[in-house]
């Protein structure tokens, strides 16, 4: 696990909250210190059906320390079940109850026959951080309340992508992916967001193949569904951005999936020509009038440093200096993501580290040579550091500070446009 | 008999409660009659870390590192203390905007079963090369203090390796105290004894420490500095925005004051017991009888009564007329207060200027302070409901629907989709406080009254998260006696 943490980019495992609170009417039961829940809350866009408030939670106090917390997850379990409207109850354990040996597993078999599933995931924030956490509570609803089918529904699809919440554009990223699934005729199955829920949290068994759209999050759960379901799945190491990349992501996908080439090829030519009808508009703006420096760095998540790299490189023809991978990607895949980065148009690499020490990403960003003011997408903490270079800076990784986004998104063709917007955006705001 | 050194836990004191639901009727007999037993919920809401106050007390002190002695998660929600302190530049005609250095040590699996020295130090060592602060504050956590860090003897230890930043461990450990303000205590507990050091220091004439939370705005800052300087005095505003230099002079200060009702209270006393600085601990300096009760307060401690007259009086002019409008607006209508200790009392006397109506009031601890405010709203409000909670959502909205208040002030997120119109009280950007906060705060309220559309679109549109058979509960169910803490 990653040293200090000078600048910090995720939270703990417990911070899986929020992927219990993206899942619809689904409720995490905290059993942890007082205030986790508030500590690993967004400041924005976290006022939904259940938000961090309204959590339950033990508030593990001294006493407890000592004689251990049991009796007071039991009732706050029985109690949510009496009081909050859910469809599944999600119970996470924090720091201390791990540290003191509360027997959590087992209070939470208690509840096996309740009128609503309550499963368990054990997310002491020492353990790992909310990447991991996120793997954890889907493992837990994979382990602990699905069961093979032995129906299984043709062209039925189950999309994984990055960490809700964490991830800024979660939601619109995941409806766009669904819709480019649907497009190739298939039945995408997504179980974060609006009315998807425990209905689709049904359906996961009955897929004919899991698509996990991620450099690395989520490959645990979908290889844990292939050995517990006998789904296969495949793994597409890049959220696709912009006209080259979705159109790489739509051939691997149809081929994989059985979709004829015709059907797909259609597809990539209707969004390509329109793609391209929008760019060829703008063009003047990247050519003439807002040429704005050819290098860039990314700090970001394994999933948009890589993903973005490959759309500014392959699409907007920008060229890669150093960039920074901080989500503590764990170290069996590193090789194979820096493989990624050097698959780039016209046999172009990008130099990746990863790295979670901001202050060591800010002295190497400072000492390169951007060929003039450089373009940073990152996490808030970047913006100090952009501004003292006079550079263009875009806050697209957590911790995000300057950008309100309810369903907008980066994925696909329509992200890429997203995309340039918003760095276009801040060019012509500014002098230079 | 020995002196029993504060804790730093608000719980330790006698007669200080978090769990109750009550009347402001019965609350108060009972205090009187010494029947209020601690109690505890077999179900609750999340709450408040007190570590997130530790670190929001320090958080904008320049030279400074803050490191967190935990695990990851420990400062994930660092960001909103960084907006809080970035805007807060910008309201101070900052430039050259800063974030503040935040460092977390991240124990991990290994520092549990080992102990977490190595990874302190190291934060300590990285902490002062990379930043050369003045100060390095090193907070502890749950984990921290269940592993067993003696964080105390490390930093003691650091402390001869780096001469030249003062490096100050706190205790907060989350599990302590229920009461967040808890965290507060800890910050000034270890300020005057790593900084101050019991040390007396020569006087300066005039000079007033004025003590206040990050949640103050820039806006209040300026009025609450404008009254004191009216007086005559000098004012020392800390420890928000403030230095090392500025903490130092708090011993030569000729007399304390607080913003905030569980800001500095403690430490006030501690610095009349140890320096012999006088002080005024009287409520949050919100409407006109609390910023008239404030203002007096620091005025008798400097000799000041006289002046202190003239001045409200001219203020007075000045405000009742505007006053006076905000209460056609205003009058008669119901509200239910939800908010912290300093605030939600704060409001409460504030309606009383618009000639509101108070029907319930939510926060988060009883004790002979809230039963000074308790005995004054009784003079003023027949019946009103008091559930003693830090948030507790769903109590609360047990409570407001049944109650049906005309507006809610204070925590907004739930009331509004209950369709009630809301006005959010805890407002560290805008004015809210002093006599001209007064008016602000008025014509938020009026305003929102006039269009409660926004509100009741939503509660048109979604629905709280709870049965309906919880609605018909007692609100107070899940509060139990047994086991109290």
């Amino acid at each position: 696990m990653a040293k200090l943490l000078d600048k910090q980019r995720y939270k703990c495992a417990l911070g899986a909250m929020q992927t219990v609170q993206a899942i619809d009417r689904a409720l995490p039961i905290l059993h942890s210190g007082p205030g986790c829940a508030q500590k690993l809350s967004e400041s924005t866009g976290s006022s939904g059906y259940f938000s961090p408030n309204i959590f339950p939670c033990t508030s593990i106090n001294e006493k407890d320390v000592v004689f251990g917390g049991v009796k007071k997850l039991d009732s706050t379990i029985g109690n949510a079940l009496k009081v909050i409207d859910a469809d599944l109850y999600v119970v996470l354990t924090g720091c201390i109850p791990e540290i003191v040996g509360d027997d959590s597993g087992e209070v939470v078999s208690r509840y096996e026959d309740a009128e609503k599933p309550v499963v368990y995931a054990p997310t002491a924030g020492f353990k790992g951080n909310n990447y991991k956490g996120h793997e954890q509570v889907v493992d837990a609803i994979i382990d602990q309340y699905l069961k093979k089918s032995d129906k299984k529904q043709k062209g039925l699809i189950n999309i994984w992508a990055d960490v809700p919440y964490q991830d800024l554009f979660w939601l619109g990223n995941l409806r766009e992916l669904e819709k480019l699934i649907a497009e190739l005729g298939l039945t995408p199955n997504t179980i974060f967001g609006y009315k998807r829920g425990i209905e689709n949290i049904n359906k996961i068994p009955e897929a004919e193949f899991n698509l996990l759209v991620s450099p690395w999050v989520g490959l645990s759960n979908v290889k844990k569904m292939e050995r517990k379901f006998g789904t296969p799945y495949l793994h597409y190491p890049n959220l696709p951005i912009g006209a080259t990349e979705t159109s790489k992501f739509l051939r691997e996908v149809g081929k994989f999936a059985g979709v004829t080439e015709e059907k797909v090829e259609a597809v990539i030519k209707e969004h390509e020509d329109y793609y391209y009808y929008l760019i060829s508009r703008y063009a003047d703006l990247f050519l003439e009038n807002r040429v704005i420096n050819k290098q860039f760095t990314v700090v970001a998540d394994a999933q948009y440093s890589l993903a973005i790299t490959k759309f500014l490189v392959n699409d907007l023809g920008l060229i890669p200096a150093k960039q920074f991978v901080v989500d503590d990607t764990p170290k069996n895949y590193r090789e194979r993501i820096t493989e990624e980065f050097k698959k780039l148009n016209f046999g172009i690499e990008a130099e990746v580290s990863f790295e979670t020490d901001g202050y060591k990403i800010h002295e190497e960003i400072r000492n390169h040579d951007y060929h003039g003011y450089p373009l940073v997408l990152g996490g808030y903490y970047e913006k100090e550091v952009t501004e003292n270079l006079k550079g263009n800076f875009l806050n697209i990784s957590w911790p995000v500070q300057d950008k309100v986004v309810f369903d907008s998104f980066y994925a696909g063709y329509a992200g890429g446009i997203r995309l340039i917007e918003d760095i276009y955006t801040i060019a012509v705001s500014r002098f230079n | 008999m020995a002196k029993v050194t504060y804790s730093g836990v608000r719980e330790s004191k006698p007669g200080r409660l978090n769990d109750l639901g009550s009347t402001g009727q019965e609350v108060s007999e009972n205090f009187k009659k010494g029947c209020l037993k601690r109690a505890d919920r077999s179900f609750a809401q999340g709450l408040q870390c007190q570590q997130i106050n530790s670190l929001a007390a320090l958080m904008s002190l320049e030279d400074a590192v803050f490191i967190s002695h935990s695990p990851q998660g420990c400062v994930g929600c660092s960001i909103m203390a960084v907006d809080m302190y970035r805007v807060g530049q910008i309201h101070r005609g900052v430039r050259n905007v800063k974030n503040p250095h935040l460092i977390v040590s991240n124990i991990d699996q290994k520092s549990v079963v080992f102990g977490g020295e190595k990874k302190l130090r190291e934060a300590v060592d990285k902490a002062v090369k990379r930043y050369a602060p003045k100060l390095a504050f090193v907070f502890a956590s749950c984990a921290s203090g269940i592993i067993g860090d003696d964080i105390d003897a490390i930093c003691s230890d650091l402390q001869t390796e780096y001469p030249d930043t003062l490096i100050i461990p706190i205790h907060c450990e989350g599990f302590k105290s229920k009461i967040c303000a808890s965290g507060f205590d800890a910050a000034f507990i270890s300020i005057n004894k790593y900084i101050l050091k019991h040390q007396k220091v020569e006087k300066e004439a005039g000079l007033i420490n004025l003590f206040a939370p990050t949640t103050v705005s820039y806006a209040d800052q300026k009025e609450m500095e404008r009254m004191l300087q009216l007086l005559g005095a000098k004012v020392n505003y800390i420890p928000f925005y403030s230095s090392l230099e500025k903490i130092r002079k708090i011993p030569a200060a000729e007399a304390s004051t607080s913003i905030c009702k569980v800001f500095a209270d403690e430490f006030m006393k501690t610095l009349w017991e140890e320096y012999e600085i006088p002080y005024s601990h009287t409520v949050m300096p919100i409407g006109i009888r609390n910023t008239d009760k404030w203002y007096r307060g620091i005025a008798k401690v400097i000799g000041k009564e006289k002046e202190v007259e003239e001045i409200i009086e001219k203020e007075h002019e000045r405000i009742e007329p505007l006053v006076k409008k905000l209460r056609d607006r205003l009058a008669g209508k119901r509200v239910f207060i939800c908010g912290g200790t300093g605030r939600s009392f704060a409001a409460a006397a504030l309606i009383d200027d618009f000639g509101m109506e108070l029907v319930g009031l939510e926060t988060p601890t009883y004790d002979d302070d809230a039963q000074v405010d308790i005995e004054y709203l009784n003079g003023i409000h027949k019946e009103f409901v008091v559930d003693i909670a830090n948030m507790q959502p769903f109590e609360q909205v047990n409570l407001v629907n049944k109650l049906k208040p005309d507006a809610f002030i204070g925590v907004p997120e739930w009331a509004a989709k209950l369709g009630v119109p809301t006005t959010h009280v805890l407002d560290g950007k805008r004015p809210t406080m002093g006599y001209d906060g007064l008016l602000f705060l008025g014509n938020k309220i009026a305003d929102q009254l006039e269009n409660p559309g926004f509100n009741m679109k939503l509660a048109e549109h979604v629905k709280l998260p709870y049965k309906e058979s919880w609605y018909k509960e007692d609100a107070f169910k899940y509060i139990i006696r047994e086991g109290g803490n």
